[in-house]
């Protein structure tokens, strides 16, 4: 029995859609709770996600069974070095029967934008997200266009193979919630995924929606009510002072990658069914959170935030 | 094992960020909780300080008039006072920072307690002279200072007030508790120094630095303290006389301060008494008085008994010179027309006569200074089988001069030149005569100055005997305090010294033996204790231990008849008086062929000090015989050759006070073996079960002092179960949240553990309580948890923690707590 039963989750509308949520992208990626977990925070902190791992690790069909998840427009971009801005934000055509220019709008005008392989794009298409990431609109031709609130990019880069490619900029990096890697499956998982394959039954995810209209929004907003005491906050605003003087990072958290680590904290929590952030809930998300925007590899990254971490006393629990 | 732990209340959903509860915004700054929980700490010290403060102002008011229940009758009531309107001004801490009224309410307490004065005067028809009013209206101001003592300046104000009151009753108070209830206040005010420096240390730390305040050594720096205090105390009446050396006096300990008040401690502006003036210490401007009082001659003849007078001739065992064998013949003859001759033959006097003429119940002088100490008033040195005659003075060639030292006369008593180097320290003594009719004046061994206020001329003194001054009038004036600045031999160094001659050349007569059979018995003696022994220190050693230890010292003459052959009974019996057992010492060194001289005075005994006085009464029954040998040239040293007797030393080093606190402590414990042994026994329990007992203390504590919300009551709760784990070297680190430190511990009670994290978590960060949240639910979910992670529970999660770190099989949840991607805790919705 748990110790508080009612806590501000008590919706079991949304308590069993997260659980389908839950089983669908289990499915689609086996052996990857802990990935999809981290997805599904993302997805509540209404932050955007970078893939980071080696090809054929899944995070394309990870992505797509997110997309189909949440409802709405799916937008697949395949990134290329020839890649325009516009063939993103969307472009004005000249109508010759109306005489006028028409707004054609592009991949980012959809609910969630697959960017595949996005360090394979120009920084000057790369660019031309940040707009869409940071504010939610696009601007073209000195007009503004609003995307949809619960736009959410999923963005997939391979490390290895780096002939051809733009690292992502420091201000774009930003503007993700977290970087997750998936990594290679327990060999029991990939044995299990090979019997499903001779059965065809692999990758047969249902496509439906599970969110119905507004639900998605109504429970960003539940997570973003979850409280965070003044000790809690105080804990955050310490460590990320103490990334900002730890010698080993190049790039402190910025004031916005503070906030977005609350969100995905208070996503946590409310996951957990508190109704306030606890100090768990920061020391958990922080990898994934530092790890994006720390300037960092994970490898170094793991050895930082570690030391962040141990050197910053948790606030008292008991006054 | 584990039990469940339901809980019918529930956290409240909130959309508004909470704000700490303790957390109050100053300039807009807000303070950490833990800054404020610090600052009520300090304002409680402030509070126990002003209390203690408040019972020695009660105490010395009182002047011992009151009786002791009246007195805590009105301390207590005043306490409750104290305490009650500091729990008001806690509450108000919010209502006091938005009107700042302390300062007047301050005030009204100092002007209300001077004006009460004349009321109560009138109406009361009691009330208090100036200085007690003063400082009544003082102690008032201090205890409102206390209560009010939200901020740091009235919290130290207070404090001064205490101290400044602390200062005025010592200086006042008659009773000894006052004393020792200021020592209470000093050593507390350590903890509060300290706790107050931390205090304010907190508060301008920059946001992420944390310290802790260090709350062992709020009471370690007190108990070291009394400790300290306890162990110079318990050195004895030497290590206390050696302390107050270090302590400014007005004239007592030899410091001279002209400003000093009259009628503080015993300096030299002491006022004199009327009643009864010998009741004060040493007085410079008492009054001469005659009485009847006995010489040294009577005081010699009541402690050892009347002298049977036989006239032998000195017939020396060797052969003289011509010229200074007739100097002998006058001397002698000299000496026994004066009657100054000590005789070894003496006659038991009967109880009538002896109770006729008793001279030893009434205290001649007073001596402050360390003891025991060894005053010379004659020094004999040649010996005709029977009788002791006394050393000529030194001569006219050898004056004595007058100097002045910070505008003081000092006689200055010149010394030959030496050849050793000897004498480490130099010690200052205070004679006061009451009681004594001579005009020698009695002094150490290498009496080096001399000193009687208002006596400025040179003549007013002679010799009397190497070493030895007297006045030149009937009687030394009586309550006049006489200054002796002696040199202090250091043992140590004399039996390391290499340069020991035992003789000058010179010391013919010292080392001078009769022609007596009982010459031969003491000369066979000598060899026989000494065969084997190379000339020096240890054939000196080897004969005063021998009989220090093997004979018997009786104060008088037991036969009723006198003996004929004094030295060879006593070394046949054992046993005899002082006399005989210096006498044979130094007759014995002598046949050996070193120079000795036995000499008379007083011994100043130690077990006599009288520390409220601070001197040491030196009563008839002290007069006492010893030996002095030359050790080089100009160089004497006292050998106490009788049992019970001890030689002056230099003042001990901290080394060896903290040995003789130790040694006597361990005397004490074995006086009163069974307390001890019970206390023993009692401490080996406590500090085997000292785990338990805190334990058992802490849980104790937490049900009987119960927090009154149910946030409070958590937060208690949470506390108690990180103590215990403390307890077991369990120590949550800073850095971990308790959720992760309690599940990497191998703890039985997984239920117990994730409903202690939670109701931690909720406390600490969540809005706890509420409406829906049961009371009693939160008591008894509490109450599970202390009976669940108990202490033995804990025990063994430390044990089984500390196998598993010894076979190295490291709990990661324990240890490392940042989640790495694949191994991320993340629990599910569903199977919460």
């Amino acid at each position: 029995m748990r110790l508080m039963q009612e806590t501000v989750l008590a919706n079991t509308a949304d308590s069993a859609v997260l659980d389908q949520l839950r089983t669908r992208l289990n499915t689609a990626l086996r052996g990857k709770p802990d990935v999809v977990e981290l997805v599904i925070l993302g997805l509540l902190a209404n932050g955007h996600l970078l893939l980071e791992d080696k090809p054929g690790l899944g995070k394309t069909t990870l992505a797509r069974a997110l997309a189909a998840a949440v409802g709405g427009r799916l937008a697949r971009c395949q990134c290329t070095p020839d890649l325009l801005p516009a063939d993103i934000t969307g472009f004005s055509l000249f109508n010759q029967k109306t005489q006028e220019f028409e707004f054609r709008e592009g991949p980012v005008f959809a609910e969630v934008l697959l960017a595949d392989e996005i360090n394979r794009a120009t920084p000057r298409t790369q660019s031309a997200l940040l707009e869409a990431m940071a504010e939610r609109q696009v601007t073209v031709d000195a007009r503004r266009y609003l995307l949809s609130p619960q736009f959410l990019v999923i963005a997939t880069q391979n490390p290895v193979d780096q002939h051809g490619t733009w690292p992502l900029p420091e201000a774009q990096l930003d503007r993700f919630s977290m970087k997750l890697s998936i990594g290679y499956p327990a060999p029991e998982d990939e044995s299990q995924m090979l019997l499903l394959a001779t059965r065809q039954q692999l990758g047969t995810v249902p496509d439906t929606p599970l969110f119905s209209p507004g639900q998605l929004a109504a429970v960003q907003a539940a997570v973003a009510g979850v409280s965070a005491s003044e000790a809690v906050r105080d804990y955050m605003v310490r460590l990320a002072g103490t990334t900002r003087r730890h010698a080993s990072v190049p790039l402190g958290l910025s004031p916005r990658g503070l906030l977005t680590w609350l969100r995905v904290s208070q996503a946590r929590a409310w996951v957990q069914g508190r109704s306030f952030v606890s100090p768990d809930d920061v020391q958990d998300t922080a990898l994934p959170v530092l790890n994006v925007r720390l300037g960092l590899s994970m490898q170094e990254c793991v050895g930082v935030v570690e030391e962040i971490l141990s050197q910053t006393p948790v606030p008292e629990y008991t006054g | 094992m584990s039990a469940e732990i339901p809980l019918r209340g529930r956290v409240r959903s909130t959309s508004r960020p909470l704000l700490g509860n303790s957390a109050v915004a100053v300039g807009g700054v807000s303070r950490p909780a833990a800054v404020e929980t610090q600052e009520r700490g300090v304002h409680a010290l402030t509070v126990v300080l002003a209390l203690l403060a408040n019972l020695v102002f009660l105490t010395t008011e009182a002047d011992g008039q009151r009786s002791n229940a009246s007195l805590c009758l009105q301390a207590t009531l005043e306490s409750l006072l104290v305490l009650m309107a500091v729990i008001v001004v806690q509450r108000g801490r919010g209502w006091f920072a938005a009107h700042p009224l302390q300062l007047p309410l301050a005030l009204i307490v100092l002007v209300g307690s001077l004006l009460w004065e004349p009321l109560q005067r009138l109406v009361f028809e009691t009330g208090r002279p100036f200085e007690l009013l003063v400082m009544h209206s003082q102690k008032n101001l201090m205890l409102a200072l206390a209560v009010l003592g939200l901020t740091a300046g009235f919290r130290r104000l207070s404090v001064f007030i205490g101290v400044a009151i602390c200062i005025f009753c010592c200086a006042l108070a008659r009773e000894t508790r006052v004393l020792w209830l200021a020592a209470a206040y000093g050593m507390l005010s350590i903890s509060w120094l300290m706790a107050s420096y931390w205090s304010g240390l907190q508060g301008r730390m920059l946001p992420g630095q944390r310290t802790r305040l260090p709350r062992r050594w709020l009471l370690a720096a007190p108990i070291l303290g009394l400790l300290t205090a306890a162990g110079s105390a318990g050195g004895g009446h030497q290590v206390i006389s050696a302390v107050r050396g270090f302590l400014p006096g007005s004239g007592g300990d030899g410091e001279y301060d002209e400003f000093a008040r009259g009628g503080v401690n015993d300096g030299d502006a002491l006022v004199a008494g009327k009643d009864d003036i010998r009741s004060f210490g040493p007085l410079e401007d008492a009054p001469f008085a005659d009485s009847d009082k006995p010489s040294l001659y009577d005081v010699v003849n009541d402690r050892f008994d009347e002298p049977v007078r036989r006239n032998r001739t000195f017939q020396p065992a060797v052969a003289l010179p011509p010229e200074l064998m007739a100097e002998v013949r006058q001397r002698l003859s000299e000496v026994r027309q004066a009657g100054r001759e000590f005789s070894l033959v003496r006659r038991k006097r009967t109880q009538e006569r002896r109770r006729a003429r008793a001279v030893s119940g009434a205290a001649m002088f007073y001596v402050a200074g360390r003891t025991p100490l060894h005053l010379r008033t004659e020094v004999y040195d040649i010996f005709d089988g029977i009788n002791w005659y006394p050393e000529g003075s030194p001569s006219d060639a050898i004056p004595l001069q007058l100097v002045h030292v910070a505008g003081k006369p000092w006689l200055k008593l010149p010394h030959g030149p030496r050849g050793l180097e000897l004498f480490t320290h130099t010690d200052q003594h205070v004679l006061r005569p009451v009681n004594l009719r001579s005009p020698v004046i009695p002094g150490p061994l290498d009496l080096r100055q001399l000193h009687i206020d208002r006596v400025e001329r040179p003549d007013m003194f002679a010799w009397h005997a190497p070493g030895v001054v007297r006045m030149t009038g009937e009687t030394l004036p009586d309550l006049v305090p006489i200054r002796l600045l002696s040199e202090v031999l250091d043992p140590e160094r004399l039996r390391e010294s290499s340069g020991l001659l035992f003789a000058s050349g010179r010391e013919v007569l010292e080392q001078s033996l009769p022609e007596d059979p009982q010459m031969n018995h003491i000369r066979q003696l000598a060899l026989e204790w000494t065969s084997g022994l190379p000339r020096g220190m240890q054939q000196v050693d080897v004969i005063c231990h021998r009989l220090r230890t093997e004979f018997q010292c009786v104060s008088n003459t037991s036969a009723t008849e006198p003996s004929e052959k004094p030295l060879t009974d006593f070394l046949s019996d054992r046993r005899g008086p002082e006399y005989l057992f210096a006498s044979s010492a130094a007759l014995m060194l002598r046949s050996l062929g070193y120079s000795t001289r036995l000499v008379s005075g007083f011994y100043v005994r130690p077990e006599r000090y009288e520390p409220r006085r601070r001197q040491t009464p030196v009563l008839g029954e002290d007069a006492h015989f010893w030996c002095e040998l030359l050790a080089g040239p100009g160089t004497w040293i006292t050998v106490e050759s009788s049992p019970g007797y001890e030689v002056l030393l230099p003042p001990p080093g901290l080394l060896e006070r903290l040995y003789s606190s130790l040694t006597g402590l361990l005397q004490l414990a074995r006086q009163h073996w069974f307390l001890s042994g019970s206390m023993f026994a009692v401490l080996a329990v406590c500090i085997y079960q000292r785990l338990f007992l805190r334990d058992a203390l802490q849980t104790l504590i937490w049900q009987l002092f119960p927090a009154a919300a149910e946030r409070g009551r958590v937060q208690q709760t949470v506390r108690l179960m990180e103590r215990r784990l403390a307890l077991v070297g369990l120590r949550r680190p800073a850095h971990l949240t308790l959720r992760r430190w309690l599940a990497g511990l191998p703890l039985q009670q997984p239920v117990a553990v994730k409903t202690l994290a939670e109701l931690a978590d909720a406390a600490a960060f969540g809005e706890f309580g509420g409406e829906s949240t049961v009371r009693s639910d939160v008591w008894r979910v509490c109450n599970q948890l202390q009976q669940q992670l108990n202490l033995q529970c804990c025990r063994v999660a430390a044990e089984r923690r500390r196998a598993s770190m010894a076979g190295v099989v490291h709990d990661g949840a324990a240890a490392g707590f940042v989640p790495s991607v694949s191994t991320f805790p993340l629990g599910t919705l569903s199977s919460g």
